[in-house]
């Protein structure tokens, strides 16, 4: 039945629409216009053009048919039955599906995004070789000193010599017979990361697969490997020298002197090292190599220019920087310790002109990541939505979004992103839903009322959502009618 | 008052009345149906509906 407060609520909008001339009808073959019409009088009754025009609305819709039930009752019984259905799975879907499909894409959004864009700002940077302390232990240098001339020899890696049980510990496999030196070793290993030392083993006295080096010349060459990789190699082979673990894949002669050639080459390699440190201390050599890269790989590949972190900390100490580095890079790569200090302002300009370049650039490529995170999260959307929710084929969704995306404008990437993923998602993937009116309220409601839970949220949402939707089935009736 | 009133008046009474309807047909399942544990009075939540509807008709059609 049609409530009085109803009525005295549409009074005054009535009479602004009546004051402007303005007359208004429910659409045809909408659940509006099927309530109007249930309770119309198109004949009044005897008595009823006495009345008044709102008792005459209130009249007809408490009137009863001719099996004595009330029309209006029953269109509105059957009207709400359905609408009810169609709210809830509304409100379902914009919960349940849009919602966490939204959270998704914007999370793979912003994840592609910040990755691109951390690329660039490691873009370039500065690696300092630096030696550990254990390489100043005079235990180390008598350790090695007395393989100082030992020839060069390139032992093939070929037998397996597998990890001992029970001393798998880092330390356990490299400790040696002097104690003050066991504890430098122990502190030395603690600056590794985990697994390190175990890692190494394997390189050399395990892995025997076939993208496997080797040559063990290749695991020592300094232009490729770090100190500390010779280092750990040459500690490794001495206790493998005092040690014989069970599984040697070789007799044991064999396998002594194949040790003893790792231990020695790999000391020969530790002198060489050391050596090099202390020539380019002496010589002041910063830079130890420019990378592989050229300038033009700044922002596609990361740069890393490895120095020498002894003559690092004087060069920094002196007035250097990074930038300086950089400037070099991009420009002349001279290597010259005196010489790129004293241009060193020249190579900062050199760098700062670069860096504005590549700031532009990231501007411009901003927008490109944007807009190629957006197109890949929302079709990873379209391929994970439910079989239940498809209302047509995935590839036409795919359509779709294109057409969308290529409508949008140039710098939608400065909006809300969540607020237009939303947008997207809902005119591409549920278009055929009140989704995103439902949720748009929702959020309106919320800042309006941030104190209330998401159920009072919801009800203050319906209460804008459904008569902003029945108005829809309104419509102004032409001039004349 | 005009027949255009008579007309207008049904149809707004009908779009408020089928609104509330719905709004308290839904509450209490998928959404709440109180605010701060109080029921919305009927003449508060249609006075609310009129507005919204208004606000919806001028936006659209410019009606109002």
């Amino acid at each position: 039945m049609l409530n009085y407060n109803s009525l005295t609520a549409a009074v005054s909008l009535a009479q602004v629409l009546d004051n402007k001339g303005l007359a208004i009808r429910a659409i045809d073959g909408t659940p509006l216009a099927s309530l109007v019409r249930a309770g119309y009088l198109p004949n009044p009754d005897v008595g009823s053009l006495e009345m008044s025009i709102e008792e005459r609305i209130m009249f007809g819709a408490q009137s009863k048919n001719a099996a004595g039930v009330v029309e209006h009752d029953l269109v509105m019984d059957e009207v709400l039955e359905v609408l009810k259905k169609t709210v809830a799975w509304n409100l379902d879907v914009a919960r349940n599906q849009v919602n966490p499909s939204v959270k998704a894409a914007c999370d793979f959004v912003q994840q592609y995004v910040d990755d691109a864009l951390t690329l660039k700002n490691t873009a370039i940077s500065v690696r300092a070789d630096k030696f550990a302390e254990i390489w100043d232990s005079h235990y180390l240098t008598g350790l090695v000193e007395r393989y100082n001339e030992t020839p060069v020899k390139d032992v093939k890696l070929s037998i397996t010599v597998p990890m001992a049980d029970g001393i798998a510990t880092p330390l356990a496999l490299v400790e040696t017979g002097v104690a003050r030196f066991n504890t430098e070793l122990e502190n030395f290993i603690a600056t590794l990361p985990d697994g390190y030392v175990q890692e190494i083993y394997n390189k050399i006295f395990v892995n025997r697969d076939e993208s496997y080096n080797s040559s063990l010349l290749a695991h020592l060459n300094h232009l490729y490997v770090e100190p500390t990789q010779i280092l750990v190699i040459f500690l490794l082979a001495s206790r493998l020298c005092e040690i014989t673990p069970e599984g040697v894949q070789a007799g044991l002669n064999e396998y002594k002197e194949y040790v003893i050639d790792i231990m020695s080459q790999a000391a020969r390699a530790v002198c060489r090292a050391l050596e090099r440190r202390e020539s380019n201390s002496k010589r002041k050599v910063l830079v130890a190599d420019w990378s592989r890269f050229r300038e033009d790989d700044i922002g596609i590949n990361p740069v890393e220019i490895r120095v020498n972190a002894d003559v690092y900390d004087k060069f920094l100490s002196d007035g250097g920087s990074p930038e300086v580095l950089f400037g070099a890079f991009v420009s002349d790569r001279n290597s010259n310790y005196d010489i790129l200090l004293e241009r060193k302002e020249r190579y900062i300009k050199v760098w700062e002109s670069q860096e504005r370049v590549m700031a532009t650039n990231l501007r411009l490529q901003k927008a490109n990541h944007f807009q190629t995170g957006l197109v890949r999260a929302i079709e990873k959307e379209i391929q994970e939505l439910p079989e239940d929710l498809l209302v047509t084929e995935r590839k036409v969704y795919v359509v779709e979004l294109h057409k969308y995306i290529r409508q949008m404008p140039n710098n939608w990437y400065e909006d809300d992103l969540f607020i237009t993923v939303r947008k997207v998602i809902c005119a591409v993937i549920f278009p055929h839903t009140n989704a995103y009116d439902i949720l748009s309220t929702m959020d309106t409601v919320a800042k309006e009322h941030p104190d209330l839970d998401p159920r009072e949220w919801g009800l203050l949402a319906l209460m804008e959502f459904i008569p902003t939707w029945v108005a829809t089935l309104i419509t102004k009736d032409a001039p004349g009618q | 008052m005009s027949k255009n009133y008579e007309q207008n008046l049904t149809v707004l009474a009908n779009a408020v009345e089928l609104s509330a309807n719905l709004i308290m047909c839904v509450a209490g399942e998928a959404v709440s149906n109180t605010i701060n544990g109080e029921r919305i009075p009927p003449a508060t939540m249609k006075s609310a509906i009129v507005a919204t509807i208004q606000r919806k008709l001028t936006k659209d059609q410019g009606v109002v």
